[in-house]
């Protein structure tokens, strides 16, 4: 046993239930509980971020993605020049400017990408999908495949859900409480791209530059 | 990469179980929690507008209707002869017969009822494609797996469990569950579904 496989989540979601040995939760209720954990941790943090390349096929405007949303893509042409698609809407089709016949808009429909000008050959996208775990955690040894930083979620979460089974909802709702204000602190610092460094960023405040020399003394 | 966690309606109905603490049919049968769990899956769907189809439609000379089938429509798409797609602008009907038009093919659209109207009056067979708001088919066996997007799928057992407290009469473990849907649900909708465009001044280095 050994933090953070499943064993070990489940004597620690134990502990939060004050149950250290299976009455009213059999290990397998605990276990679906855990992974559900993981799974909300994953939609809603949308931690676990998948590169695949998405090839479009002529005259057709969507391609197929896997995963629980889209969070970047940009088209790479022949020469390994990456440029990345703004996304819009469906109700934008046939209404944005277009420089060119190369994929330069996305949006997002029933699974797909669908691609703005309708392409007129097989480009190929780089496209950043907010992913599911693969697979279910059912042996001991399992470990969760969202980041480290999400691993102390996974308690807060499931123990929030397996204590209405008791019906211990003050108390479920201080985990729910735990897991939110974690998850958002965490998300937080995940920073949007509209607090990247500007151009003036690299450059020293006038007031520094303008600032003479200390002579110290008299 | 698929997810081989699925939320088949054998295993959501057995999760709402644990929740309700009612491990073997008693006081809920299996039909009812069955019923539940499609209620809350086309809720849903309803609200976070997760289940899209884009349908081919025609419209007929002389009539602006043209039906369609599901919950609402998104947006709606003039295919020129030349096979160029071109969104239709959403008006009101308030607003048919007072915005400009450049030609007789469609350019706007507004929804009423199970169809859309279109603007100007089509005087012939215009295709179009409609982007449309679905509902998912309801599950029926076991194995049924949910036709909702998977990023809303847990939140079946949370919605549907409410709806079956409600028959035990446990109205505060019912809102509790209720109100932990709503924030997730909202939360899910506004990541996944409500993405807003780019805007220009996203691309560009402040």
């Amino acid at each position: 046993m050994a933090y953070p496989d499943l064993t070990d989540q489940l004597t620690r979601l134990r502990m939060a239930l004050d149950e250290p040995t299976a009455r009213m939760w059999s290990d397998a209720e605990l276990t679906t509980i855990i992974n559900d954990a993981e799974r909300n941790i994953a939609v809603n943090a949308g931690c676990i971020v998948h590169l695949d390349y998405l090839t479009l096929t002529a005259n057709t405007r969507a391609v197929a993605f896997s995963g629980y949303g889209v969070k970047y893509v940009a088209y790479m042409s022949t020469d390994g020049y990456h440029s990345s698609l703004r996304r819009i809407t469906v109700n934008h089709f046939g209404r944005v400017k277009c420089n060119g016949i190369y994929p330069q808009y996305y949006a997002v429909w029933d699974g797909n990408l669908l691609i703005e000008p309708i392409p007129t050959k097989a480009y190929t996208l780089s496209c950043y999908v907010i992913d599911f775990p693969a697979s279910f955690m059912s042996a001991g040894t399992d470990k969760p495949e969202i980041p480290k930083a999400f691993h102390e979620d996974i308690l807060y979460y499931s123990a929030y859900l397996a204590l209405i089974k008791r019906g211990e909802f003050k108390k479920a709702g201080e985990y729910y409480e735990k897991y939110v204000g974690s998850i958002n602190r965490k998300m937080a610092l995940d920073m949007p791209p509209e607090y990247v460094a500007g151009k003036n960023d690299s450059l020293l405040p006038d007031a520094i530059l303008r600032q003479q020399p200390q002579q110290g003394g008299r | 990469m698929a997810d081989d966690y699925t939320y088949q309606l054998g295993y959501i109905r057995s999760r709402i179980r644990t929740l309700l603490n009612e491990p073997t049919a008693s006081h809920w049968t299996d039909a009812e929690l069955n019923n539940c769990i499609n209620d809350a899956m086309r809720y849903i769907a309803e609200q976070a507008a997760c289940v899209c189809t884009i349908d081919d439609a025609n419209t007929e000379a002389g009539s602006r209707a043209v039906a369609f089938t599901g919950h609402r429509i998104e947006a709606a798409e003039y295919v020129s002869a030349s096979g160029v797609p071109t969104s239709l602008k959403k008006i009101t009907p308030q607003q048919v017969g007072h915005v400009p038009c450049a030609g007789k093919h469609p350019q706007y659209w507004y929804e009423l009822g199970q169809y859309i109207g279109i603007e100007p009056r089509p005087n012939a067979i215009y295709h179009l494609h409609l982007y449309i708001v679905d509902y998912p088919a309801d599950l029926a066996s076991d194995s049924a797996v949910p036709g909702i997007p998977l990023a809303y799928r847990p939140l079946i057992a949370l919605l549907a469990t409410s709806t079956a407290m409600i028959k035990e009469q446990r109205y505060y473990p019912a809102k509790f569950l209720m109100s932990v849907f709503w924030t997730q649900l909202n939360y899910l909708i506004g990541k996944y579904t409500r993405q807003m465009p780019d805007a220009t001044a996203d691309m560009i280095l402040k």
